[in-house]
C-alpha cells in the first residue's frame, strides 16, 4: 500500500513525465495550476484519472473530474487520500 | 465590424466578397465575447474572481484548442453535466476510446439542443435546423478525431520555439481561422442551400483573385511567425519583448479619449457629422444597412428571417412597439393578383406606425379631392413609394402636404389658381409599379404635371417586386419586360434569394423599361412628366447608394427623360433628427420638412418649364410665368 507521503510524489512524477516532458522537477510544485494553467487539457485529465484509479485502486465520480478537484498536485493528493480512507 | 463590414447577400459576387462575408460573420461573435469580458470584469470588481473566458479564440490552431478557448464556462458546464458522466459510465464496459467518442458526440448533441433551448426561452420557438445539425455535427466529429489522436499520442518534450515551429503554428492558425469562418457563416445562414448560394459566388473570380488570396494567407502566416518570434520571451520578462506593448489601462484610456474627442462639438463642426454618427452607431445598437434591409424587408415583404436576427436587430425589435408592423403586414393594403401586387384600401382610417393613417376614397394617403379637375386648379400627381406615403407621421406632416402649402404660398400657379398635389404613392412600390400607377390610376384625374420620385433603394425595391412576381408566377402582360426577366433564367421553383440574385443583372434594363413606359404613357395623355431623384436618410450610410443612383440616372437619360435632382438635404443632420425612430429609417417630421423644402426649391426653379405649355395659366391675366 502506498504511504500518504508518497502520494504527491507519485502524482508529480506522472504529471512531469506525461504532461511536462523534458521539464525538470522545478517546473512543478504542489500549487502549480494544472488545468487552469493550461498544462493539462481534457484528454490529459482523463489520462490522469485513469492513472489515479489504476494506481490507487479508487473510483472517481463524474463531478470530481475537473478544475475543482484536480487543478494542482495538493488538491489531487487530498482527493486520493480521501478516497483511500473512504474505501477503508 | 457590424456597422460597416458585414455584407448583404446581394453584395456578394466574387471570392473577396465571399471571404468578407464569412470572416465578418465569424468576427461578429466579438460582441458576445466582449460582453463576457465585461461581465467577468464587473464581477471581479465585487470580488468574484472568475477564470478568464474567450481567451484569444480567433488564434486557435485546432478544434480542440478552439473548444477550450472560446466559451470556457459553457465547455465546463457541458463537461460536468454530460461529458464526464457519459465517459465514466462507458469507459469500464466499452473502453476509453469508445467512451471518448460517445461522450464527445453526446456532449455536442447536448450543446446543439441546449442552444435551441436558449432560443425557446428567448423566442418561444425551438429551432432544429439543418445548419445547426451540420455545424455541431461537423465540429463534434472533428473534436472526436482530435481527441482520439491526442489520447493515443504522447506529448513531446517542450522545445525552444524555432522558426520552423512558429511558421507551422502560424499557418495552422491562419487556415483554422479561415475554416472556422466558413463553418460559422454556414451556422449563421438560414439554410445550407442559401449558404451554398452565397459562397458559390467565388466562381466569378479570376486566377488573379486566387493568387491574391494565396499571397494574403502567406502574408498573414509570416506576420504570425514574426509576432511569435518577437514575443517569445514576453512571458519571462516584459522588458525582453522585442516590441513592448503599452499596458492595457493606457491603451483603453487612449482609445476612450479619442472617442470622446471626436464627439466634441468643435471637432464635429470641422469634420461634419460623420464621426458623430459613427459614435452614435456604436452607442445606440443601431441597425447596420444589412439589418435595416432585413427590417425594411419586413416592411416590404412582411417577412423577417428569424434565424438571421443579430443582437442589434434583436435589441432594435425589443424597443420597437408591437404594433409597428410593415405595410404588407398591416391592414392598410389590399392585395391584387396582377403586376401591381397591392394597393392601399380606399377610405381607410386606422393606426399605422404609431400615427393615424387615413386614405381618401381613391385609396390615396391624402385629402379628399374631386376626381374631375375643378377650374382654377393646377394638379400635380405625385407617384412615389414609402417616403411619399409617410409612415409614422400624420397626413398633414407628409412632405407632399407641406409642399402643396408651400407652392400655394409662393403662388407658383398664379394668384387665382391653386395647386393640388394628389399623392398616388404606396410604400414599397418599385419603379415598375410606379409606371403602372401612371398608366392606370392617374389618367382620370387629368394632372397638369406628373412627378415620379426615385431613390437609391429603387433597385432593391425592383428586385423584391420582380422576385415576388416570378415566385408567385404572376403573369406579366408586357412582352418587353417579360423578355428582360426571362433573360435571367428565373422560375417559380427557385427560392427567393436565388431569384433575387439572378435578377440583379437585369434590374437596370427593367428600370429603363419602366422609364420608357412612364414617358410614353404620360406623352400619350399629354401629361408633362418630371422624374425627380430624391435623397434618402440612408444614402450617407449605404454602400453603393451613389452607384445605384448613378445607374438609375443613366437609365432615365437613355429612356429619353431629363431627370431632376434634389440634393442631399440630410447630410448636415444627425440620423436621430431626421429619422422617424431608431428602428425605422423613414423620415420623421423634420425629415419631411427638409424633403418639402428641397422639392419646393426645385419646382420654383423649374417654374418656367412647368408652365410653358400650361394654357389655363397663360390665359389668366397677371399670372406667371
Amino acid at each position: 500500500m502506498t504511504g500518504d507521503s508518497q502520494i504527491p510524489e507519485i502524482i508529480s512524477k506522472f504529471v512531469l513525465e506525461k504532461f511536462l516532458p523534458g521539464e525538470g522537477p522545478e517546473a512543478l510544485n504542489d500549487k502549480t495550476p494544472l488545468i487552469s494553467g493550461g498544462i493539462m487539457n481534457l484528454i490529459d485529465t482523463i489520462k490522469l484519472v485513469a492513472f489515479l484509479e489504476g494506481t490507487f485502486q479508487i473510483q472517481f465520480k463524474s463531478f470530481e473530474i475537473g478544475v475543482d478537484y484536480l487543478n494542482d498536485i495538493a488538491s489531487i493528493a487530498e482527493m486520493v487520500r480521501r478516497k483511500i480512507n473512504e474505501k477503508g | 465590424m457590424y456597422q460597416y463590414l458585414t455584407l448583404s447577400p446581394g453584395e456578394i459576387h466574387n471570392l473577396w466578397t465571399v471571404l468578407q462575408f464569412t470572416v465578418t460573420t465569424y468576427l461578429l461573435y466579438l460582441r458576445i465575447s466582449g460582453q463576457f469580458h465585461l461581465i467577468v470584469g464587473l464581477l471581479c470588481l465585487f470580488g468574484f474572481n472568475l477564470p478568464e473566458t474567450h481567451h484569444l479564440y480567433y488564434l486557435s490552431s485546432s478544434f480542440n484548442d478552439f473548444w477550450r478557448r472560446i466559451n470556457i464556462y459553457w465547455k465546463d458546464f457541458i463537461m460536468k453535466m454530460i461529458y464526464y458522466p457519459v465517459f465514466i459510465r462507458l469507459r469500464n464496459t466499452a473502453g476509453t476510446s469508445t467512451a471518448i467518442v460517445f461522450a464527445t458526440v453526446i456532449a455536442f448533441l447536448g450543446t446543439w439542443l441546449l442552444h435551441s433551448y436558449q432560443w425557446f426561452w428567448l423566442r418561444d420557438s425551438f429551432p432544429i435546423s439543418a445548419t445547426d445539425g451540420i455545424f455541431w455535427g461537423f465540429l463534434g466529429l472533428l473534436v472526436v478525431i482530435n481527441s482520439l489522436i491526442e489520447a493515443s499520442s504522447q506529448r513531446k518534450p517542450h522545445k525552444i520555439l524555432t522558426l520552423k515551429a512558429s511558421l507551422i503554428h502560424s499557418a495552422k492558425t491562419v487556415i483554422f481561422f479561415l475554416f472556422m469562418s466558413f463553418l460559422w457563416s454556414l451556422w449563421s445562414s438560414s439554410t445550407p442551400a442559401n449558404w451554398l448560394g452565397i459562397v458559390s459566388q467565388w466562381r466569378h473570380s479570376s486566377i488573379g483573385d486566387f493568387a491574391g488570396l494565396a499571397i494574403l494567407l502567406a502574408a498573414l502566416t509570416v506576420i504570425g511567425t514574426v509576432a511569435q518570434v518577437a514575443f517569445r520571451h514576453k512571458g519571462q520578462s516584459p522588458a525582453n519583448a522585442a516590441w513592448p506593448m503599452p499596458p492595457t489601462a493606457v491603451r483603453i484610456t487612449v482609445m476612450a479619449s479619442l472617442l470622446i474627442v471626436i464627439t466634441l462639438p468643435s471637432v464635429t463642426g470641422s469634420l461634419g457629422h460623420g464621426p458623430e454618427n459613427l459614435i452614435t452607431t456604436l452607442r445606440q445598437d443601431r441597425l447596420n444597412m444589412k439589418d435595416q434591409e432585413l427590417a425594411d424587408r419586413g416592411y416590404y415583404e412582411g417577412i423577417l428571417e428569424q434565424r438571421n436576427f443579430t443582437s442589434a436587430l434583436w435589441s432594435n425589435r425589443a424597443n420597437r412597439p408591437d404594433d409597428w408592423v410593415g405595410l404588407k403586414r398591416s391592414d392598410v393594403i389590399k392585395y391584387r393578383q396582377d403586376l401591381l401586387q397591392y394597393e392601399m384600401k380606399d377610405s381607410y382610417a386606422g393606426n399605422f406606425k404609431g400615427t393615424l393613417f387615413s386614405t381618401n376614397r381613391f385609396g390615396m394617403r391624402d385629402k379628399q379631392y374631386q376626381e374631375a379637375k375643378p377650374a382654377g386648379i393646377y394638379r400635380i400627381a405625385l407617384v412615389g413609394a414609402s417616403y411619399e406615403m409617410g409612415p409614422g407621421v400624420r397626413n398633414d406632416q407628409i412632405y407632399e402636404a407641406i409642399l402643396e402649402n408651400q407652392l400655394n404660398a409662393a403662388n407658383i400657379a398664379g394668384r387665382n389658381r391653386r395647386v393640388e398635389i394628389l399623392n398616388f404613392s404606396v410604400g414599397g412600390y418599385s419603379i415598375v409599379q410606379k409606371s403602372l400607377v401612371a398608366e392606370n390610376k392617374i389618367v382620370s384625374f387629368q394632372p397638369d404635371l406628373v412627378i415620379v420620385t426615385i431613390y437609391s433603394g429603387d433597385y432593391e425595391r425592383l428586385e423584391i417586386h420582380l422576385s415576388e412576381i416570378v415566385q408567385g408566377n404572376v403573369p406579366i402582360p408586357y412582352p418587353a419586360l417579360r423578355a428582360i426577366i426571362e433573360r435571367c433564367h428565373v422560375h417559380p421553383g427557385m427560392n427567393s434569394k436565388q431569384i433575387r440574385q439572378s435578377l440583379q443583372p437585369c434590374l437596370p434594363d427593367a428600370a429603363e423599361w419602366a422609364f420608357v413606359k412612364l414617358k410614353s404613357d404620360c406623352m400619350k395623355h399629354g401629361f408633362p412628366l418630371m422624374v425627380v431623384f430624391m435623397p434618402s436618410t440612408k444614402d450617407m450610410r449605404t454602400k453603393g447608394a451613389g452607384e445605384s443612383l448613378s445607374s438609375l440616372w443613366d437609365r432615365a437619360l437613355r429612356a429619353g427623360l431629363q431627370p431632376e435632382r434634389v440634393d442631399n438635404i440630410f447630410a448636415n443632420y444627425k440620423m436621430e433628427e431626421v429619422e422617424i425612430a431608431p428602428w425605422d429609417s423613414h423620415p420623421g417630421v423634420l425629415g419631411h420638412r427638409l424633403l418639402a423644402d428641397g422639392l419646393c426649391r426645385l419646382l420654383l426653379n423649374k417654374k418656367t418649364e412647368m408652365f410653358e405649355n400650361d394654357h389655363e395659366s397663360a390665359s389668366r391675366q397677371g399670372d406667371p410665368p
